[in-house]
């Protein structure tokens, strides 16, 4: 027992050499996973999009039911039951996820592409977090991240851009992606916007197209 | 800040240190440990999410530390990094944080803790220094109890060896 004793004392009086900088270093990587994930998330969420528009192609397209509302008419809002009669099974699924989350979670009224399929899932790695995937049908996708809790964006490519109630939103893009992301009120948004394929070639929903979304939600 | 950087604030304040020497112990370097503490605090706040109370907080942040050892292992293993050549060229350095080197090579019984395999080695720190019972222990290795409990005596019977033999070599 002496020699435990001893022994405890000499280990607990060993300087440890775990300060401020160390911590410091730890909160910087972290910051940086979070930028890092959240690209990652962008192109996992792609892909998954990806991959439901062409299960859907794959299933039969003859029975799908296309959203009846233009490229620049609200998919949600004041009148969803046009929703309904098209794929009632997920939107189900959707309001439920929705409604199962710890906060409000607000959706958007504008999209800039008809919706063929919209789904909700809770993020398994991010607690308090829902993925709200919209697929369109030139297979285009938009991902809306919520979260609850202000997230500190840090992402040195991207741009600071003004919403319409004035806060400030951060803006990037690369060939693939466009992405939108700011915090409010306690909750944090990302969009994610995939490109629309068509014959002239591939188009990214641009800044306006994002801010209009963004704008949209309530 | 938000919460979740917050909460992990408070987790280095209580158990950086904690971690800190248990990495330093099981590979022996100090680079090495800031990096491996490094990645466990991340992956802590990777995780903190899905921490249900299953076991303390402590007990999940030490497993995590433990994996990360291994998994350091198993990459420099790969890279047929020798850490024993790092250990020496730290030990001859003056900075102030190899303060924590100089104090282990001079004191015959950290030494003796030290040259115990990493084993029993991270048994005696878990039990001694940081106060964990033997079932915490069992749960962050992953074995049971009991064999904790056999690691942990063996461990002191060794130390014990090494300690009485250094000190009649010394003649103290």
């Amino acid at each position: 027992m002496e020699l435990e004793r001893q022994l405890k004392q000499e280990l607990q009086s060993l300087p440890i050499p775990f300060n401020h900088s160390n911590k410091q270093r730890i909160m910087e990587a972290t910051l940086d996973y979070r930028t890092r994930r959240r690209v990652f998330d962008g192109r996992k969420n792609m892909a998954y999009a990806i991959g439901a528009a062409l299960m859907l192609v794959v299933t039969g397209l003859s029975t799908i039911h296309y959203f009846p509302f233009s490229s620049r008419t609200p998919v949600t809002g004041a009148d969803r039951s046009s929703l309904k009669s098209v794929q009632s099974s997920d939107l189900g699924k959707v309001k439920e996820v929705l409604h199962s989350m710890p906060f409000v979670v607000k959706t958007p009224t504008y999209l800039p592409f008809s919706v063929i399929h919209e789904e909700a899932n809770p993020d398994p790695s991010l607690p308090n977090t829902v993925v709200i995937n919209y697929v369109g049908d030139q297979k285009q996708y938009l991902t809306l991240q919520v979260e609850k809790g202000n997230v500190s964006f840090v992402d040195r490519t991207s741009q600071d851009v003004k919403l319409a109630d004035g806060t400030t939103a951060k803006y990037s893009t690369n060939s693939a992606i466009s992405m939108l992301q700011w915090s409010e009120g306690g909750i944090s948004y990302s969009i994610q916007a995939g490109p629309s394929v068509t014959s002239n070639g591939t188009t990214l929903p641009n800044q306006n197209e994002l801010l209009k979304v963004a704008n949209s939600i309530q | 800040m938000q919460e979740q950087q917050l909460l992990l604030t408070d987790l280095m304040e209580m158990f950086g240190k904690q971690i800190w020497i248990y990495c330093y112990s099981v590979v022996r370097s100090k680079d090495v440990a800031d990096d491996l503490v490094q990645d466990v605090f991340i992956r802590v706040y990777e995780n903190v999410g899905k921490f249900r109370n299953a076991s303390s907080v402590r007990t999940w942040i030490f497993t995590i530390a433990r994996n990360r050892c291994k998994d350091y292992f198993r990459s420099a293993f790969t890279r047929r990094v020798t850490l024993t050549d790092k250990v020496q060229e730290e030990a001859t350095s003056e900075s102030a944080e190899d303060e924590v080197l100089k104090r282990i090579q001079h004191s015959t019984l950290l030494n003796s803790l030290f040259r115990l395999k990493p084993a029993y080695r991270e048994v005696v720190l878990l039990h001694v220094r940081e106060e964990l019972t033997f079932r915490e222990i069992a749960e962050i290795v992953g074995v049971r109890e009991g064999t904790i409990r056999s690691r942990y005596r063996r461990a002191i019977q060794q130390i014990r060896t090494y300690f009485d033999g250094e000190v009649v070599s010394d003649g103290t």
